[in-house]
């Protein structure tokens, strides 16, 4: 009987271990993760892509500091199209404004490659900005959606 | 007699006196390699201009400064894909939405608008393969009187460099490659005749037949990968390092470190 006990408690804190144990991609403490934190884990490619600076992004979409409290905008260095916006926007207005200008440059980036980069262009045609609350995304790549996914999920 | 002596021996101290200064000028000449990060300071307060290959460099740029924040920490680069060289001769932008043109502070712009808003030391310039300027040349020498034009009346304080265009890789035509080659050597003529500069950016970029290798290419075509830019960036610096030993450009004494000034 002492046995079984023992095996009972032990197969109970396996148990319980198990369930207390983090999921696997997701942030470890309970803290918000930061776009930073997410799209690490998320865009395997992240370490390979140029990081652009606030400058960058107000140059590109015209978002200026005022908007955001965070953002990743990380893009290829080659033709392949390949980039990845997130932004947390300081207000419900920001958001709306930040994802019209997210629209906007996607239909300009189509417009540059319709005729001249098909790889780009694809990967541009299936890619969709997307908000949740006062997060923008625009994940342009093969796993596009997933990644999008994972950094809205918890917005 | 003795006059005579000392006359001799002053006309001695002459002649040896111009006989040295060609070699002194000359040992002067052969100046030693700036470091990196000083060549790199040629570039500051610079905009580089251009279509796709631009844009890419760019990024190119940002990812090598994400790692080392002194990877020419002074220049911005404008390029977006399918640009043609004929936007850069507009004053303003096109207000056709469909037309592909640069973009500043998140709305459509000109190198001319860009160039007033920033007020850079230099702005470097690299396009024409997508509007086959190599095959209308009279249209790059009127596009190029236009951006001269517009620059001396609009940031007369900035210098302008044309860079020749990248080669192509064995994927296009031989008359294409041979065409590319004589439009370089035109602009090279071209800027001799107006106030800006040729940049040769080819050097390493080319096998023995002219054509480049699709191993620094990202699309076995014309544009440039990783490898690739490396070797346009060593160009960059090599032409900021001739400015300096043609005594064009003095770069600041603050980045020469102890030891290490060039004789």
């Amino acid at each position: 009987m002492k046995r079984i006990m023992l095996l009972l408690l032990a197969a109970m804190l396996l148990v319980l271990g198990a369930c207390s144990a983090p999921e696997k991609g997701a942030p470890v403490s309970d803290a918000p993760a930061t776009l930073a934190e997410k799209v690490n884990m998320t865009a395997e490619d992240a370490g390979n892509l140029a990081a652009l600076t606030a400058e960058d992004l107000e140059d590109v979409l015209g978002a200026v500091p005022a908007d955001y409290t965070e953002f990743v905008f990380l893009q290829s260095e080659g033709m392949d199209g390949r980039e990845l916006l997130a932004v947390r926007a300081a207000d419900r207005d920001a958001a709306g404004r930040v994802a019209g200008m997210a629209e906007a440059y996607l239909e300009r980036r189509l417009k540059e490659t319709r005729n001249y980069a098909p790889e780009a262009y694809k990967l541009l045609s299936e890619a969709k900005v997307r908000t949740k609350n006062l997060t923008v995304v625009l994940a342009v790549g093969p796993n596009g959606a997933k990644e999008a996914d994972f950094i809205l999920a918890g917005e | 007699m003795r006059n005579g002596r000392r006359a001799a021996g002053l006309l001695c101290f002459l002649l040896c006196l111009c006989i040295s200064c060609p070699v002194w000028n000359a040992c002067a000449g052969a100046a030693e390699r700036l470091p990196d990060r000083v060549l790199m300071s040629f570039y500051d307060q610079s905009l580089i201009i251009g279509d796709s290959q631009m844009r890419n460099l760019g990024n190119y740029m940002r990812r090598k400064r994400n790692g080392d924040p002194g990877f020419f920490p002074g220049v911005r680069c404008y390029g977006e894909y399918s640009l043609q060289m004929r936007r850069l001769a507009q004053k303003d932008p096109d207000p056709n939405p469909d037309a592909i043109q640069l973009t500043y502070k998140g709305r459509t712009a000109t190198l001319t608008g860009i160039a007033m808003a920033e007020n850079p030391r230099n702005v470097f310039i690299l396009i024409g393969l997508n509007d086959l300027i190599f095959q209308h040349i009279d249209r790059a020498d009127n596009y190029i009187d236009r951006i001269v034009a517009l620059r001396d009346e609009y940031f007369p304080e900035t210098s302008l460099f044309f860079m020749s265009l990248t080669p192509v890789t064995a994927k296009r035509t031989q008359k294409q490659r041979d065409e590319i080659a004589a439009y370089n050597a035109w602009l090279e003529e071209k800027c001799g005749k107006i106030r800006a500069e040729y940049m040769d950016i080819t050097a390493g970029l080319t096998d023995e037949q002219g054509w480049m290798p699709k191993e620094i290419t990202a699309d076995n075509d014309s544009h440039l990968n990783a490898d690739g830019f490396d070797i346009f960036v060593r160009n960059l610096l090599d032409y900021a390092q001739a400015r300096y030993e043609q005594g064009l450009w003095v770069p600041d004494p603050a980045l020469m470190k102890e030891g290490e000034t060039p004789q």
